[in-house]
């Protein structure tokens, strides 16, 4: 764990560390790059070179090591704590992915590279496509974009070049339930489409009157999350399907819960005609703090033309570039083929699986999120009785009134030695906490994170005033982000005369 | 063959006993039961790590990489030197396997680490500010034009001829979904004349997007170019291989408004074309305007230093439809990667690196230029680590006998428009290349055309 | 000078000509929107009808829509709020005074509820600020 190879001050936390250039010594250096015979030849003038600098750290090969690894003491991963973040699926990163995706051939292949010098690399994207073309259920996959947000947008602008091409460019209205993740809306927007939001009902469930009355001949897509950020499948989705198709518009899939529906159900099968899925949620690739991600795309026949290049179709078992439809396609999305190494470990992760493994992650999914529920019903009020899928919200309102707020009970678990689950989102649910196990995780470790949030919420009744003051073991307690805010300091001051070495 | 479940299978008997069903399966009642449990048949069985390691090797061997031929192209993705020390720092558990630190008593690390990028970025682009990255460069630079486009809703984006016409196509992609029109600029012997960038504003420019270097290699200077267009209410934008800005001028130094880049040459792996890294940087003036993470740094209850992600009323996850932008998981762990890359080498060996490019490149311009029929494209512009030339061959086809031979030539320009053009070559030499792998090439070249019947036309 | 109440919890204010309009936000809507971190001013000769949105009140955690209650012309915003965004929660009704503008139609005033009806609005849980 973090804090024994960590310093402890007094106060108890783990310390902070100075800034590479707090630390930075001048004339230091650290590891020396190729030495290339200097020439004179064509010199640049001076007009197009810059005067000083660039004002990065001196300091020497060891120094930098110490730094960042310094630096990963005070952070937590997969790697070292149990992370219940609903809707993030952060399970498990298998390290023989990892390997795969630095094999020489895939890591020092240059995307510009003759396709006669990229037949591993076609072949492994198409296997990848295929596989997820099974998976989803759908015709025809994009591995282009580099994030679930940038595959909502591909949706986006692919339903919007499809109404184009049948003559509807009215159709400019995507319908969002108001459960949704706010990438629903900001891809709607940025893909040039006015943006509608739909009330679910009391349950999170999508309210299919309030539905049929939203939908209009300019609406062009709804957007549905499945299952929900609730953890709910939509009771009545194939009703839902039904009636958006009726009105002549497509439904698209956001697939960041795909985790549990993997090899039991196929989003194409439910009707869905677009989904994009998270390859670093369900696909066990890691998230890096933040990225890299990759949210390939899948859709169905017709929409298949409207795809960004490139495509890899198979003929004769063979993979190779599919031709574009300069008249369709909504273009690229991004430089080249996709975030590749990402993509690599995505099919690692299938292919260890296989037939047999894939549909135990929804079920073990299922299961651990079942489990955890059960065990924290009364200690929280959910969802109440029945079955949720892969993850579960629990609601900190009655704990409100004594001050205690779901960000309180989150920070008393960073004491505790985990993650925090996600805290007030859905926004429908008031003091939201959702909590999304995985597959990965044991049942000891399950009983261990019920038994201590039940602890915590039974604290937090006795003596409120020791909640709010937590995390008193974290490197430091809560941050002022209202002055951060106010007046933000986005980097390091520069220091005077720093860099000015001669270029 | 493996699923990384941990579950016993007492464990499981208990657990589905806690909640009240007999059966896995059972688990799935809420789904429709005429889809549930699907065929799979068309996936294969699951293998072990140690076949799927042979099945993957046995895959890439089919590509031909830097470890089997020697990187004379770049246009956009660069062969460097990326030290050894890399690797296992950023592969550490505690990045690696993070989540976006929305906690931030748990994530100060990351934090940090994100704010010295920024810092580093900000320098070495000389702007006031950085965020935490974007996608890759071509999806930087479109955010960078619907930050101009949303200052007073101009539907104009002036696009010099010197980026990369691959990541135009990507702008455009951006761009068009809110109306904006692209309208090129063109380059006069590698550089935008001044004049010709006037004749094109109007009312509706939102602004202009300059390259460093331009896609083609060379070097323009765009002294002058920021007092114009603010004059017409529009904005520069520059974006810059951050590689050449160890040694060029910055955007920053020219006045940009926002300046962006691709991030791949700061020590991330080639690896087929991603991911990379989207450098986005800002004057301070769009602090609040541009998208994409900030980190801040801020006090906690006790006065400590500490970090956090701010600005995020921004964000969609806080905006949503009002949001600058959709963009959420980014590409935090590159970031790190380019931070620890240059701390690594720091100022000393970054500016020795793009030296080494510099000088590479002008040796392998001779060489090339010795052979007979190889004549210089835009001969006087000066150029940094990437240069045009016409080779006495179609360069699709020399591209593919140079890659049996062990080379991955210049980027062929056949089907580019002008300065592109059938026998036309890109060529790039980094510090990563060998005074032996320049005449090798040369001699290469050499056995081909005279293989080649009628080879010099 | 009286003030007037919007559902949405804007003020404003006319001046004795009727013809100029300042602009701010209630003290119950202060307290929801918590610590104001950053205040989006309109530009000043922006015209905006009633209830157009007018500017962006931010918090660490969320946006919120300033409307504008008549319709109208921008003459002024308060500068102060751009290095003291502050002032909104220690002074919404007065030195935390949003924008000014040439009110187009003044009889849209008597439109809007008075002190007593707004706290009647309030008591009976009259909703939150609408999120931006």
């Amino acid at each position: 764990m973090n804090q024994k190879e960590t310093n402890e001050t007094v106060s108890g936390r783990p310390e902070m560390i100075p800034t590479l250039w707090e630390r930075s010594r001048p004339g230091a250096r650290g590891v020396r790059p190729p030495v290339v015979a200097a020439t004179r030849d064509r010199e640049l003038p001076s007009s197009l070179l810059r005067q000083t600098g660039p004002d990065l750290p001196c300091l020497s090969e060891l120094e930098v090591v110490r730094h960042f690894t310094g630096l990963s003491h005070l952070s937590r991963g997969v790697d070292t704590h149990f992370i219940p973040l609903g809707s993030c699926t952060m399970k498990y990163n298998p390290k023989v992915s990892d390997k795969v995706a630095s094999l020489p051939g895939f890591a020092d292949l240059h995307p510009r590279t003759d396709p006669e010098g990229m037949e591993g690399l076609i072949e492994a994207m198409g296997l990848l496509s295929d596989l997820l073309k099974s998976l989803l259920g759908m015709d025809a996959v994009t591995l282009a974009p580099a994030a679930g947000a940038h595959g909502e947008l591909t949706g986006i602008l692919i339903a919007r070049k499809y109404f184009e091409s049948r003559n509807e460019p009215a159709r400019k209205v995507i319908l969002v339930p108001d459960s949704a993740h706010g990438t629903n809306p900001a891809s709607a927007s940025m893909g040039g489409m006015v943006v509608s939001s739909v009330v679910s009902k009391p349950s999170g469930h999508i309210d299919t009157e309030a539905l049929s009355r939203a939908l209009s001949p300019e609406t062009a897509m709804v957007m549905i999350t499945a299952p929900s950020t609730l953890g709910l499948f939509e009771e009545e989705l194939s009703e839902v399907v039904r009636l958006v198709h009726d009105a002549g518009a497509l439904v698209y899939m956001d697939g960041a819960n795909m985790n549990a529906f993997l090899g039991v159900l196929k989003p194409g099968d439910l009707g869905f005609d677009i989904v994009h899925i998270n390859t670093h949620k369900t696909l066990a690739t890691p998230h890096g703090g933040g990225g890299p991600g990759s949210g390939p795309v899948g859709v169905k026949a017709h929409l298949a033309p409207f795809l960004p290049p490139p495509i890899l179709e198979s003929s004769n078992g063979r993979y190779h570039f599919g031709a574009v439809r300069e008249d369709c396609t909504i273009g690229p999305v991004r430089s080249f083929l996709g975030s590749v190494g990402v993509l690599l470990r995505a099919l690692s992760y299938l292919l260890l699986l296989g037939r047999e493994g894939l549909p135990k992650v929804a079920l073990y999914s299922l299961l651990n999120a079942n489990y955890l529920k059960s065990r924290l019903e009364g200690v929280l009020p959910g969802e109440g009785p029945g079955l949720c899928a892969h993850e579960f919200v629990l609601s900190a309102k009655p704990l409100a009134a004594s001050g205690v707020h779901a960000q309180d009970l989150a920070k008393a678990l960073l004491d505790a030695g985990y993650y925090a689950p996600t805290i007030h989102f859905p926004l429908i649910v008031p003091e939201a906490l959702m909590i999304e196990p995985t597959e990965c995780e044991s049942k000891e470790m399950l009983d261990r994170f019920a038994d201590d949030l039940t602890r915590i919420v039974e604290w937090a009744r006795r003596d409120p005033r020791g909640v709010l003051s937590s995390p008193v073991r974290t490197p430091v307690s809560r941050p002022d982000e209202v002055l951060a805010a106010r007046d933000p300091v986005l980097k390091e001051p520069s220091r005077p005369g720093a860099g000015s070495a001669t270029v | 063959m493996a699923d990384f479940i941990p579950h016993t299978p007492e464990e499981t008997a208990e657990m589905l006993s806690a909640i009240g069903i007999g059966r896995l399966e059972d688990l799935l009642a809420p789904y429709p039961k005429e889809h549930v449990l699907p065929d799979l048949s068309d996936i294969p069985e699951g293998m072990t790590e140690a076949s799927l390691m042979r099945r993957m090797r046995s895959i890439a061997s089919k590509n031909k990489g830097g470890s089997t031929v020697a990187i004379f192209r770049g246009a956009g993705a660069y062969d460097h030197f990326i030290p050894e020390a890399v690797s296992p720092l950023v592969m550490r558990g505690e990045f690696l396997t993070a989540y976006t630190p929305y906690q931030p008593e748990v994530s100060q690390g990351l934090l940090q680490a994100m704010f010295e990028y920024q810092t580093a970025m900000a320098n070495l682009f000389e702007m006031d500010l950085s965020n935490a990255s974007v996608y890759d460069g071509a999806t930087a630079l479109a955010e960078a034009c619907l930050v101009a486009h949303r200052q007073d809703g101009r539907l104009k984006i002036l696009l010099s001829d010197g980026v990369d016409p691959e990541v135009i196509r990507v702008v455009k992609t951006y761009v068009e979904g809110v109306g904006c029109s692209i309208v090129r600029v063109p380059l006069t012997e590698g550089q935008t004349r001044l004049s010709d960038l006037r004749g094109l504003l109007d009312g509706q420019v939102a602004c202009f997007v300059g390259a460093i270097p331009t896609f083609w290699g060379t070097v323009e200077d765009f002294s002058g170019f920021a007092e114009v267009l603010h004059q017409n209410g529009s904005l520069l934008i520059l974006h810059a291989n951050p590689h050449a800005l160890a040694l060029l001028r910055t955007p920053g130094s020219y006045g940009a408004d926002l300046a962006t880049g691709e991030g791949q040459p700061l020590g991330i792996p080639l690896s087929g074309g991603g991911p990379y890294l989207g450098i986005l940087t800002a004057s301070r003036a769009f602090m609040r305007k541009i998208p994409g993470r900030l980190v801040g740094k801020t006090v906690d209850r006790e006065g400590r230093t500490a970090y956090v992600l701010t600005l995020q009323a921004r964000e969609q996850h806080i905006r949503r439809e009002k949001a600058n932008s959709n963009i959420c998981s980014n590409e935090t762990l590159l970031s790190i990667q380019a931070l620890v890359t240059l701390s690594l080498l720091g100022p000393e060996g970054f500016r020795e690196a793009a030296r080494g490019s510099m000088s590479n490149a002008r040796r392998l311009r001779s060489r090339l230029l010795a052979i007979p029929g190889v004549r210089p494209v835009w001969d006087n512009a000066p150029f940094f680590h990437e240069f045009i030339l016409e080779m006495p061959m179609e360069s699709r086809l020399l591209s593919r006998r140079l890659l049996t031979e062990g080379f991955l030539s210049g980027l062929p320009l056949s089907g580019y428009s002008s300065p592109g053009g059938e026998n036309r070559m890109l060529w790039c030499a980094t510090e990563m290349r060998t005074a032996e792998e320049i005449e090798q090439v040369g001699l290469a070249i050499e056995k081909i055309l005279r293989q080649t019947e009628g080879g010099a036309r | 000078m009286e003030k007037r109440y919007t559902p949405t919890h804007e003020w404003v204010e006319l001046n004795q000509e009727r013809s100029e309009g300042t602009v701010g936000i209630t003290d119950f809507a202060q307290q929801e929107v918590t610590d104001v971190v950053f205040v989006e001013l309109p530009k000043v000769g922006k015209s905006v009808p009633r209830g157009g949105e007018a500017a962006i009140i931010e918090s660490v955690k969320a946006a919120f829509s300033i409307y504008a209650p008549m319709g109208g012309v921008i003459i002024s915003v308060n500068q102060a709020l751009d290095g003291n965004p502050g002032l909104l929660n220690q002074d919404p009704t007065g030195q935390g005074w949003i924008f000014r503008l040439k009110v187009t139609h003044p009889e849209e005033f008597s439109d809007l509820m008075d002190e007593k009806a707004y706290q009647s609005y309030l008591s009976e849980g009259g909703g939150q600020p609408a999120h931006g």
